[in-house]
Parts: C-alpha cells; structure tokens; sequence
C-alpha cells in the first residue's frame, strides 16, 4: 500500500487490522500491530515523504503470523544503531519509534542506506 | 520543544552552546512582517559573552527594521559594530503575498532551500554566500530572490554545523525535529552551532501534527480526546482511532501520566453516557469508548516495554562490573604480582657481581619492591577478599579476626549460628562492617576484650561488635572532619545500601557496640538454603 499522506496512513492500519484478525490475531494483538504500522507509516511520511507497506501471512512450522514491511526511498538512517537506542530521539527516549516498534513484534530487522532509502520488516506471530 | 507555529510559518531551532560558556554566540530571528517574514541567523565571532553581546546588538536592528530591504539591514549592522569583533550572518525576507524570497548571507551562515514542489524548480537551492565580516570587512552586497512556495523549507546553520547535513534534508520533516536531528547528527563539538529550520505554510500533503500555539493553556489533549471519542462511538472508524494513537503519542510526549489518562478517560466517557440523546445502548457506547481507550494507551504500552528493557540491562551491568573487579583484582595480584618476582630476580642476578656500596643500593631496590608487592596484595584482596566469596562472610570474618586479634594481642570472641549463605551483596556489606568497626576499635579503643556476635532475629539478622575499651562521644565523632568520622558515615552507607540499619552506642569510659540489623527476604530467614 503507498504511503503518502494522512489517508493512506488511515487506509493502512484499516488493511493491516483486518488482516490480522483475519490471521486469528486476538484484539488486543490487532490493536498493537494497528500500533506499530502507525509508527512505521509515521517515519516514512516524516522523513521520506512516501514509500509502501505491505502485510503478508507467513508460516513457520505450525505457526502462523504477519509480516509488515515498510519500505521507503528516503534520505535513509544514518547511524541504525543510534537510532535503535532508545534516548537517540525524542520518540526513542519515551520508547516510542523504532525501538517502540521493535518492542512490540516478535521479530524486528532495519536496513538502511543513507541517500537510498529504509527497509524495516516486522513479524508478530499468532499465540 | 514543540514546532512553533508563527501565522506564516512553523518553525523550529536548536542550539548548542560550547561547554564552560554561559551563552551561545549564535542568534536567530523569525518575525511577521509586512509582507511575510524576516528570517536571520547571526553568529557572533568568538565565543561567550562578547560574541553573544555582538550578536544581540545585530539582532536588535534587525527586529526595528523588519520591513526594511536587508541590504541595508545588513549595512545599519555593519555600521553599528564597527570597532567590534563584528558577526557573520545570513537573512532572508519571505513574501507569501508574493511566493517569493529575497536572501543574502556575509560571511559562513550556510543557507539552504528545499522545495516541496519539484515542478515548481530546484529540489535544493544554496545561499551564494559572500566572505567578509559584518562590522569589520563588509563585501560588496547582492541579494538574490527566489520563488517561494508554501510548503518549502528554509535551513540555516552556523558553521559549528558541517556542510555534510545538506545530504539529508527533506521539505517534508517536522522543523523543530529536522533541527535537532541537524544538530545531533552534523555539530562539529569544537563551536556554538545553531540550525533553524522555517517552513512556509500551507503544506499540501502533511501529518497533522497537534501543535499548541505558545501561551496558550494545555487544554488541547483532553478537548481532542473528548470530540474524537464522540466520533467514534457516532460513527467509529479507522480514522478516529488513529486519532486516538496520536493523541496517545501526544500525551505521552507531554509527559501525561497514565492515571491521568485513566481520568481523562473517565470525564470523556460520563460526559457521553449523559448526553446520550440519540438513545444508544450504553453497552455499545462502552464498548467503543474501550476500544478508543485501547488505542490510546498502546504507545504507553511501547513505553512501557521499554522501561522493563531498561531494568533488566541495568541489573545485568551490575553483575558485569562485579565481574570486572573480580578480574582487575587477579590481574593485579597474579600478572602483576609476577612481573615482580621477575624484578626481583634480574636484581638479584645482576647484584651477584657487584661491589659493597651498589649491593647496598640493591638490597634497597629489594626492599621497595618488596614494598609494592605488599601494597598490590592489599589493594587486590581490598578488592576483592576471596574467601569472602567462596566461604561466606562469617568464615571471611573469621580469619580477618584472628589476624587482627594476633597482631594487636587482643582477644576477640567470636558468637555466629546462622546457616548458609546471603546474597553477594549483603554479605560484602557485613564483612566490610564488620572489618570497619573492629579496625577502629583497634586504634582507638584500648580493649582488652572484643565480641562478635551474629544472629537471627525473626525477618531480620543481627550483628552486634562490642569491646570493653575507652568508649567515644558518638556525636563529637560525628562532627570530626576526618579520622574516625568518616568511618563512621561510611559504614551507614553500607547498611543502608542493603536495606539495614546501624546503631551506635558509646559513652567515654564505658566501651561502645555497633549494632547491625538488616530485614532478610523470607527464604533468608525461613531456611538454610544456602543462595548466590
């Protein structure tokens, strides 16, 4: 899904809560991941202006979740371990941001590079 | 800090003041005028108060002329702090009626613009700036005059911020946010710096970000809360709940606490159970208003997860640092120890064939090492004493008692029933105590007897250190800048550390007893099992 603006923030979390209750997520779990495409369409619309998310279901085994990447071709991050402590940002030293995010998931991975662009993909699976 | 919003333009700043000075020579200015806005950043030449004194002299003209053209700002500047360090600087004057920008810079204020609308020109557009100090050397002045349209941002640093931040800089990031990142990121250290960062408003494609307009009472949260919370029961979708998260973000940046969300929450919810009119069955007015609440509170919940992060890294640093002594006391005594002995023996081979006085000379050289041999043993085991760990605090006491009671000829009985083991900690605090009290009363006491006595006591353990000496006046000792008196505050701190109390009692001619109690966790004083 493009992320661009207000809307396509809003559009998102509708997509991404569907899904996931769709998946079996119980409520509280689809508020959360809701939650954390909010702070991930937040950084692309701050820094990048505009990029993508995009939900998939995936398997391990016998468990079954949701992976959320988001995708942008923004300035990208210049030091990704700076901005994975918490206390870097404002949003970071309150445990919101990425850290928040990352918090949240099961699984959490970053790539980034500066004038490039940023890739984070998150995974929460079904309890 | 939050984006302030001017009625032109938001804008935001940071600033970076070079240790030991009271004030950054860098100013900025950002003022309404006439035709839109006048935009200044000065940077006083030098550091501390005279660069700052110089900058605010600019600025000042600046604020009287805002409506003049800024070449001749600039030249009222120059001809004002003729005779002074002078300053560089860089202005521009945004005329929204217009979308235009005039701006000029004298000196190394860098100054970018950055459009929101590609078709419109230049994505980036440099300040050309002109060399020369205002007030000393004045270059011969030229403005250049852009298109301006809303949405586009202005960037101007002072050179304590490297040319590198131009790499990153998007008409689309939150200004104060776009400011501090320029500065964490691109701050040289060595100068003051400053970054300002002002948007032209009216911005077509943007997250609304609830700001509060300066002065303004903090009533905006909760207002926000209780309308967004009506709509969604009205006609709950998507849309408000998001709105929910935000203003959650919101107060969590404000420092909200959460039962002052519970509260909030609270107010909203009655105020729409009483003035339900539209007859709306209240079980699914609450359910909804839950469902908002949810929401809210989930960047409490990242928060909160977070703090649990904190606490667990912070006790796992604890026991590394524990782990580090343990490891500086060894390297000390064994590696150090060693180098020694080496010492020691090249001494001795080279002493062989020497003559009587040199032989001398070496026997002295021995004895020195011998010395810091001495002193390194002492620091290592001050450390870290061994038996403490492996033993327990009680057998550590033990021999620390029967060394002292060997050297001083003193007697020292000793009474302790308690099974196993304490936690580390507790158990380095006793010892440490206890080594404390009985030093002192070997130096100052003149017993002739010393008792020991450790016990439990229902939750807690007692440790009592009595001697029939001289006694001291607890509240004189107290009072000593040295000597006996800092001993004794140190000990609290000890006690206290662990959770325990010391109690004091002396009187000159009748002895003293230093009395330690300390509450155990239940499966301390239940059982012997013995924990680590």
């Amino acid at each position: 899904m493009a992320i661009g603006s207000d809307q396509d923030i809003v559009a998102a979390r509708q997509r991404g809560r569907a899904y996931a209750a769709g998946l079996g997520f119980s409520v509280m779990d689809t508020t959360l991941i809701a939650t954390a495409i909010s702070e991930l369409a937040r950084n692309i619309v701050s820094y990048a202006g505009q990029g993508q998310i995009t939900f998939e279901r995936v398997t391990n085994g016998n468990r079954e979740g949701i992976q959320i990447v988001a995708s942008d071709e923004g300035p990208g991050i210049p030091d990704i371990r700076q901005a994975l402590r918490d206390g870097f940002s404002t949003s970071g030293s309150l445990g919101l941001g990425l850290p928040g995010v990352r918090r949240l998931m099961d699984e959490f991975d970053v790539t980034s590079q500066p004038g490039k662009g940023t890739t984070v993909a998150v995974r929460k699976w079904r309890q | 800090m939050e984006t302030i919003k001017e009625p032109m333009v938001e804008y935001g700043v940071a600033k970076f003041v070079l240790p030991g000075q009271e004030e950054s020579g860098d100013h900025h200015l950002v003022r309404c005028n006439q035709n839109g806005v006048l935009v200044a950043a000065i940077d006083g030449i030098g550091h501390g108060e005279e660069a700052a004194e110089v900058a605010r002299v600019a600025a000042e003209i600046l604020q009287k002329g805002l409506d003049e053209p800024i070449i001749s700002l600039v030249e009222q500047c120059h001809e004002k702090l003729r005779g002074t360090r002078g300053v560089v600087l860089s202005l521009a004057s945004i005329d929204s009626a217009h979308g235009m920008m005039t701006w000029l810079g004298v000196g190394n204020v860098q100054g970018v613009l950055v459009r929101a609308d590609r078709s419109k020109g230049n994505v980036k557009e440099g300040l050309l700036l002109r060399a020369g100090v205002v007030g000393s050397r004045l270059p011969s002045l030229q403005a250049s005059v852009l298109p301006m349209t809303p949405g586009d941002t202005l960037f101007f640093v002072t050179d304590g911020i490297h040319s590198g931040f131009t790499e990153t800089l998007t008409a689309l990031e939150n200004p104060q946010r776009a400011a501090n990142r320029i500065l964490d990121h691109y701050r040289s250290g060595n100068d003051d710096a400053l970054a300002l960062v002002v948007r032209l408003t009216g911005i077509t494609h943007s997250l609304k970000v609830i700001t509060r307009r300066k002065g303004q009472p903090q009533a905006g949260v909760e207002d926000e809360y209780r309308s967004s919370l009506k709509e969604y029961t009205a006609s709950g979708g998507e849309p408000e709940l998001r709105k929910a998260y935000e203003l959650g973000r919101q107060a969590l940046t404000e420092r909200k606490g959460l039962v002052e969300m519970a509260y909030l929450h609270h107010h909203a919810v009655l105020e729409l159970v009483r003035g339900n009119s539209a007859g709306k069955s209240t079980e699914q007015m609450l359910e909804a208003c839950a469902e908002f609440l949810a929401e809210c509170l989930s960047p409490y919940e990242m928060a909160s997860r977070g703090f649990q992060d904190v606490v667990k890294a912070l006790r796992q640093l604890n026991e590394t640092l524990e782990e580090e002594i343990k490891r500086i006391a060894n390297s000390v005594h064994d590696e150090a120890g060693q180098l020694l002995v080496a010492v020691y023996l090249a001494l001795a081979e080279m002493g062989q064939d020497l003559a009587e006085p040199q032989q001398k000379q070496i026997a002295r050289i021995k004895e020195m090492l011998n010395q810091v041999e001495k002193h390194l043993r002492r620091y290592s085991h001050e450390l870290r004493p061994t038996i403490l760990d492996d033993l327990g605090w009680i057998p550590a006491v033990r021999f620390l008692a029967e060394g002292i009671s060997k050297r001083a000829e003193l007697p020292i009985h000793i009474e302790a029933t308690i099974p196993g083991r304490l936690p580390g900690a507790v158990e380095t605090a006793l010892y440490r105590v206890v080594q404390e009290a009985l030093t002192n009363a070997v130096k100052h006491a003149n017993a002739k007897n010393l008792w020991i006595r450790a016990w439990k006591e229902q939750l807690s353990l007692c440790c009592s250190i009595r001697d029939d000496g001289k006694g001291f006046d607890p509240g004189e000792v107290h009072a000593a800048i040295h000597g006996k008196g800092l001993g004794l505050i140190a000990m609290r701190e000890r006690v206290s550390a662990i959770g325990g109390t010391l109690r004091i009692e002396s009187r000159p001619g009748q002895g003293s007893e230093f009395c330690i109690r300390v509450p155990l966790e239940d499966d301390h004083a239940n059982s012997d099992y013995a924990r680590r």
